[in-house]
């Protein structure tokens, strides 16, 4: 219930930031694709717009999770609203968990809006709306509880601009360790080998959510992968909050 | 003490509110009637004002100026782009529209240099690179084959890229079918075309005259029974379609003619080995005991011989 609140708050304090400003330019961004992209692709025009659309519903989501998630706990510290919670019967790791989810909750909205005008736009085209295309929205909302949270966790011991840079640095090192391991893989027994694994297991895959490019050319992704990437998002985003209440609890407000 | 300093503050207030809201028509009759481009506040926009559109000005020669120096061209630039597995590590997971815009900006290039000096030497490389982030980018292959054989006339290139493509999209009959038929127009190499465009007349989509093609180009290989045998399964596919079987059927006939007359012009050929003449007629073959029988004519005529040059022909087909 405590939780319910704080994140509902959350929600509104986020619509209050005029977050929902970026929906706009998703629409511009997608009708102009629509309207004026299709002369310059030779036929090609609705998978100009399912990329666009998808790389877009990526990208705004991602400056949402990092931008909005490492203020999160700061401002909260910074504007010491943060005492008049920590003061009443509140567990720390509620209003944490709170946070969390009130962004989650933001992101949803943003994404679910997103996907809704992008299918929309696609039908009044009179283009085939093929099941991998919800599929791989579902996957860049995994994407980006993950991010939420580690961008959460930097944001309870540092400040924010340092926390966007770490979560940036994370997301893009998430990216290419998949391509890394590829390239090393010839190099058995080297200790790049076992460096570029190590980070491969450890770090992050975000190249696990990435199957726009399929879903755009109606391959259909099997429900066996979808079911163990959202798995790997919600086991992933439980330890990084998990160490994030640790880190929380350690934390004085002075 | 506390009150009384509120009071204050909330008179200061008020009186501020009255003086913008109540003296407003007033200030401004007051600022028409001193020399209003006198003011300071004035002078101060319309210098930064000027100032903007000077500066502004200033940036559109510099680019011009920019412009006008020798550049790369956006060809040029194509060119020297890194491989597309080294671009797929830079676009962190937008692939698909980083490929969409290389190929827009491909397409744009293809067009420059169509109306200028024709130099299509970089037109395979960014084509590569497209394919690589996007390896289900079916349109790429096909237009960029065409470009490539037909324009830029690099055939092996071209081949290449649509060989990758059939490897990636191994479902498309356009990609099969276009490089069978690059392989027999300009490598002359009807083995391999056949084997594309076979593939190609067994994927879905593929249109009706495809698998007469195959047939067509397994004659020209000298292959006409394995010809006449594939249109046989062909028809058999064409059950419903009542106009096609009969055309396939048609077809199947020439080529049971073809393979007669070749049939018969080799045993003309024995028995002229023999007798130093060609028979004066077929059933002479039969005499001579070269051949058992005459093979029947599929279209319900018959065979003859030209004794003078040992020519087959058929009473009803040409």
């Amino acid at each position: 219930m405590k939780i319910k609140a704080i994140a509902l708050n959350t929600f509104k304090e986020a619509i209050r930031d005029k977050i929902f400003y970026n929906l706009l330019i998703f629409a511009l961004l997608v009708i102009v694709a629509s309207v004026l992209i299709g002369d310059l692709s030779i036929g090609q025009n609705e998978k100009f717009i399912k990329d666009i659309g998808l790389a877009a519903i990526s990208f705004f989501g991602v400056l949402t999770a990092i931008l909005v998630g490492v203020s999160l706990v700061y401002k909260e510290i910074d504007r010491r609203t943060v005492y008049t919670i920590i003061s009443k019967p509140v567990h720390r790791y509620e209003f944490l968990l709170s946070k969390y989810f009130g962004l989650c909750l933001t992101l949803l909205v943003n994404v679910a809006v997103m996907s809704f005008f992008l299918f929309v736009v696609i039908c009044w085209k009179g283009y085939s709306l093929s099941l991998s295309l919800p599929k791989a929205v579902l996957l860049i909302f995994c994407e980006l509880i993950l991010l939420t949270s580690i961008a959460l966790l930097f944001s309870t011991f540092s400040s924010p601009t340092l926390s966007a840079i770490f979560t940036l640095a994370i997301y893009i090192i998430g990216h290419l360790t998949s391509d890394l391991k590829e390239i090393v893989q010839d190099t058995q027994g080297k200790f790049s080998h076992y460096l570029i694994n190590l980070c491969y297991y450890i770090l992050p895959n975000f190249s696990n959510f990435n199957i726009r490019t399929e879903a755009v050319h109606g391959i259909n992704i099997s429900a066996t992968y979808i079911l163990n990437v959202v798995l790997y998002a919600v086991l992933y985003t439980a330890v990084v909050l998990f160490i994030s209440i640790l880190s929380f609890q350690k934390r004085e407000f002075n | 003490m506390r009150l009384s300093s509120y009071v204050q503050r909330k008179e200061v207030k008020d009186k501020r509110s009255k003086r913008v809201r109540g003296d407003a028509p007033l200030a401004i009759l007051h600022s028409c009637h001193s020399s209003w481009f006198l003011n300071k506040g004035f002078y101060k926009k319309a210098i930064i004002l000027i100032s903007i559109v000077v500066l502004m000005f200033i940036i559109y020669l510099v680019q011009k100026r920019i412009n006008s120096e020798e550049r790369i061209t956006l060809s040029g630039s194509l060119l020297y782009f890194p491989s597309g597995e080294h671009i797929k590590l830079a676009t962190l997971g937008f692939d698909a529209v980083v490929a969409d815009l290389l190929w827009a900006k491909t397409v744009v290039s293809f067009g420059e240099q169509f109306h200028t000096d024709k130099n299509y030497k970089w037109l395979y490389h960014p084509l590569d690179i497209i394919t690589t982030l996007d390896p289900y980018f079916e349109d790429v292959y096909a237009y960029g084959g065409i470009l490539l054989a037909m324009e830029a006339k690099q055939i092996d290139e071209s081949i290449a890229l649509l060989e990758k493509g059939v490897e990636n999209c191994p479902e498309s009959w356009r990609l099969h079918f276009y490089l069978g038929f690059y392989y027999t127009y300009y490598k002359n190499d009807n083995a391999k075309a056949t084997m594309y465009l076979k593939k190609a007349a067994s994927l879905p989509g593929h249109p009706a005259y495809l698998p007469r093609l195959v047939g067509i180009l397994y004659a020209k290989l000298g292959k006409i029974e394995l010809a006449i045998k594939y249109l046989q399964e062909v028809s058999k596919s064409f059950e419903k379609d009542e106009k096609m079987r009969a055309r396939i059927d048609s077809q199947i006939r020439e080529l049971v003619v073809l393979k007669h007359k070749i049939f018969l012009k080799t045993a003309a050929e024995v028995y002229k080995k023999a007798h130093g003449k060609y028979p004066s007629k077929l059933k002479d073959l039969i005499i001579a005991g070269v051949i058992n029988a005459i093979p029947i004519e599929p279209h319900g005529g018959q065979y003859v011989i030209e004794p003078n040059t040992g020519a087959i022909k058929s009473t009803v087909n040409k």
